[in-house]
C-alpha cells in the first residue's frame, strides 16, 4: 500500500507539479520514485522469503548515488550558463539552439 | 475471467489490529506526510528537509522489520550523503521561493478551472487500480527458513550479491565507475593548466613555472617606486617653495 501510495505521488510529482518548480524538485521527485522500489523488493522479499530483493535494494543504493551525482552537476552546469534552474530555461535553450543551428 | 475489477469486487478486506501492524501503518503515514512536504513546499530547501525525514522514517521502518543493517544503510547513504550533495547544491544555487507555486483555492475553487488538475486525479486512480489488488503480508524474516550454517543477515546477502547476481553486482560497479569519470570530466575547466611532473620533481619555485608572475611583480615594484619618487619630489619642492617664501618675506621685512 505504501509503495503505490508513494509511487502515485512521486509520478503526480514528475509530471504536474514539475511544470511550476525548478529541476531540484524534480531531483527530489526521482529519488522518491527510487524509494519505492527499495520499499517493494524489502516487502517482497519478506513475502516471499526470498534474500535476492534485499541484494537487489543494495544494488539500488549505488544507482540512486551514481544518478543523484551525475544529475546534480549537470544543473549546476545548466545554472552557471543561464542563472536560473526553472523547467522553461531548458526550453528556450532548446529553442535557440535550434534556432541558431 | 479475473480481470482487476472481479479481484476488486470479490477482495476480502482483513482489518487484522496488532501492535507490529499499528507501528507500519504509522510510519507509512509519516512517510506519506514527508512525500506531500516535498510536494507542497515552498523552497528547495525545506523540500531537502522532508526528503531527509522520509528517508529517515523508511530506515526505522526497515529496522523495526529485522532487517537493521538495510535501515542503518538507507538513513547513511539517502539521509545523509544524497541530502548533503542536495544541500551543496542549493548553496551553489540560492534557495529562491517559488512564487509560482502558489495557488489561490478560493479562486481556484469558485470557478470550473477545477478541471484542469483532473488527470491528475485519472492517472493516480489508474495507478491505484494497477497496483491496488497485489497482495500485501509480511510474515517472517526471508533468511529464517534456510538451512545454513551462518544464517546471519550479512552471510545471506552477502551470498545473494557475490554468487547468485555476481552480474548485476559488476553492472552496478561499473555505472558507479561511469557516473565518477562522468562527473569529473563535466566539472572540469577548459582552461584549467596542469603543471608538468618532471619540474615537480626538480624542485623548481612555483614562480618560475609562471612567468607572468615576475612580470606582474616587475611592474608592480616599478609602479611603486614611480611613486615614492613622485612623492619625494613633491615635498622637496614644497620644502624649497616655503624657504623661498620665508627668506622674500625676510627681505620684504627688512
Amino acid at each position: 500500500m505504501i509503495g503505490k501510495l508513494i509511487f502515485i505521488l512521486g509520478v503526480n510529482l514528475l509530471l504536474f507539479f514539475s511544470r511550476r518548480i525548478n529541476l531540484l524538485k524534480i531531483m527530489l521527485g526521482f529519488e522518491i520514485l527510487f524509494l519505492i522500489p527499495n520499499i517493494i523488493f524489502i516487502r517482497k522479499s519478506y513475502l516471499f522469503k526470498d534474500i535476492t530483493g534485499i541484494a537487489f535494494v543494495l544494488m539500488l543504493f549505488g544507482v540512486v548515488a551514481a544518478e543523484t551525482a551525475v544529475g546534480l552537476i549537470l544543473f549546476a552546469l545548466h545554472f552557471r550558463k543561464n542563472t536560473n534552474l526553472s523547467i522553461e530555461s531548458l526550453t528556450k535553450t532548446g529553442e535557440d539552439e535550434w534556432h541558431s543551428t | 475471467m479475473n480481470s482487476i475489477f472481479d479481484k476488486i469486487l470479490h477482495r476480502n478486506f482483513h482489518l487484522e489490529i496488532s501492535l507490529t501492524g499499528f507501528f507500519q501503518n504509522i510510519f507509512f503515514i509519516f512517510i506519506v506526510l514527508g512525500v506531500l512536504g516535498i510536494i507542497f513546499s515552498k523552497t528547495t530547501f525545506h523540500g531537502v528537509l522532508n526528503l531527509i525525514f522520509t528517508f529517515v522514517v523508511g530506515g526505522i521502518w526497515i529496522t523495526e522489520i529485522g532487517s537493521s543493517f538495510l535501515g542503518i544503510l538507507l538513513i547513511m547513504i539517502h539521509a545523509c550523503t544524497i541530502a548533503i550533495f542536495f544541500l551543496f547544491t542549493i548553496m551553489l544555487i540560492g534557495n529562491e521561493e517559488e512564487h509560482e507555486f502558489k495557488i489561490n483555492f478560493s479562486k481556484k475553487l469558485s470557478a470550473f478551472s477545477f478541471l484542469k488538475y483532473f488527470e491528475i486525479s485519472i492517472y493516480s486512480t489508474v495507478l491505484f487500480l494497477v497496483f491496488y489488488y497485489l497482495p500485501e503480508q509480511i510474515e517472517t524474516r526471508p533468511w529464517a527458513g534456510i538451512s545454513f550454517e551462518k544464517t546471519s543477515e550479512f552471510f545471506m546477502i552477502a551470498k545473494a550479491i557475490y554468487e547468485d547476481n555476481f552480474i548485476v553486482f559488476q553492472c552496478v560497479a561499473l555505472i558507479l565507475l561511469v557516473a565518477v569519470v562522468a562527473t569529473g570530466l563535466l566539472v572540469r575547466k577548459e582552461e584549467s593548466k596542469t603543471f608538468s611532473i618532471e619540474e615537480q620533481i626538480n624542485h623548481i619555485s612555483a614562480v618560475e613555472l609562471i612567468p607572468n608572475i615576475n612580470n606582474k611583480l616587475n611592474k608592480f615594484n616599478d609602479k611603486n617606486k614611480t611613486q615614492t619618487k613622485t612623492q619625494t619630489q613633491i615635498q622637496a619642492q614644497n620644502l624649497k617653495k616655503e624657504k623661498e617664501k620665508k627668506i622674500g618675506y625676510g627681505i620684504e621685512d627688512r
